[in-house]
C-alpha cells in the first residue's frame, strides 16, 4: 500500500502470495483480487467519511462547506494495466478542498486526527492489507487451498 | 525526552518555532518560522509482542515569505534530524499556509526510542 499525503493507493503486490496460491487453484484473479481490493477501498473511504463528519472538523465543522466531502474518491474501482492492478483511495486531489490542509493542519489550526490517524500511520495501512488478506484467504478455503 | 531532542534541533535556526494550530486566529506570521505536531507515537514491538520501544512520529514545518529561504530550511532540518538518529522518508511535500504571504513545506521525521 503506497500513501501520499491525501490519497492512498492499494496495489497487488502486497497480496503475492495469495495471488499465486489463487493462480494454481483456478481462481479467475483479476475477478478475486479486484473484489477484495476495492472492498478494502470501501473500507477507507467509509472511514474517511466519518473522519470528516462535523465532530472531527476545526470548530466542529462551523467552518465547513461540503468541498470537503465532494472530493472524497466514491466506490473506486481497480485499474488493471496487464495483470497489475491499482486501486486509488482517499481525496480527489484534482478537486478543491481536497482534504490536505485537514491533514497536515496549518499554523493556526489543528490536523484532524482521525485523518491523520488514516494518512499518516502505517498501523492503518496494515489494517486495510489484512482485511483484504482475509478476504483472500475466504477465497481460498472455498477452493480449497 | 524525544520532544526536548526535537525542539534543541528545531530551536537551533534562530527563528520561532510553534506547535502546529497554535497560533490564534489575529496573530501575524512571523517572516519565516517552524511548526512541529505529534502526529503519532505506536509501540515497537517483537514478534513474541513484547514492547522493546517507541516509534514517535512527527510532522516538522517551515513557512516563509521567501520560498527559497523554505527550502534551505527545511534542508538544513532534515539533514541535522539524521545526523541525530531520526529518519526523515523523502524530502518533504508542500503544506498549506493561512496566509496568502507565506508557502510551506513539510516532512516526517521518525524516532525510535528504546525502552
Amino acid at each position: 500500500m503506497a500513501k501520499r499525503k491525501n490519497w492512498i493507493s492499494i496495489d497487488m503486490y502486497a497480496f503475492a502470495d495469495y495471488a499465486d496460491k489463487l493462480d494454481k487453484l483456478g481462481a479467475d484473479l483479476k475477478k478475486v483480487l479486484g473484489e477484495a481490493m476495492e472492498e478494502g477501498a470501501a473500507k477507507v473511504e467509509e472511514d474517511v467519511l466519518k473522519a470528516i463528519e462535523p465532530a472531527n472538523l476545526p470548530e466542529k465543522g462551523k467552518y465547513s462547506r461540503g468541498k470537503t466531502k465532494e472530493s472524497v474518491i466514491k466506490d473506486a474501482k481497480v485499474k488493471w494495466s496487464g495483470s497489475y492492478g491499482e486501486i486509488g483511495v482517499g481525496f480527489d486531489k484534482s478537486k478543491p478542498g481536497a482534504g490536505g490542509w485537514l491533514i497536515t493542519g496549518t499554523p493556526k489550526m489543528q490536523p484532524d486526527q482521525a485523518l491523520a490517524k488514516i494518512f499518516q500511520t502505517k498501523k492503518y495501512a496494515n489494517k486495510i492489507n489484512d482485511e483484504i488478506k482475509k478476504e483472500l484467504q475466504k477465497e481460498l478455503d472455498k477452493l480449497g487451498g | 525526552m524525544v520532544i526536548d531532542n526535537l525542539l534543541e534541533i528545531l530551536e537551533s535556526y534562530k527563528v520561532p518555532v510553534y506547535k502546529q494550530g497554535s497560533m490564534s486566529d489575529d496573530e501575524i506570521y512571523p517572516e519565516t518560522f517552524i511548526t512541529f505536531w505529534n502526529s503519532n507515537s505506536t509501540d515497537h514491538s517483537h514478534y513474541d509482542n513484547d514492547n522493546y520501544g517507541v516509534t514517535w512520529d512527527y510532522q516538522i514545518c517551515v513557512y516563509s515569505a521567501d520560498p527559497a529561504q523554505i527550502y534551505s530550511l527545511i534542508e538544513d532540518i532534515r539533514k541535522d534530524l539524521k545526523e541525530a538518529g531520526w529518519t526523515v522518508p523523502g524530502k518533504g511535500y508542500d503544506t498549506t499556509s493561512d496566509e496568502p504571504t507565506h508557502t510551506g513545506r513539510a516532512i516526517e521525521a521518525i524516532f525510535l526510542e528504546i525502552e
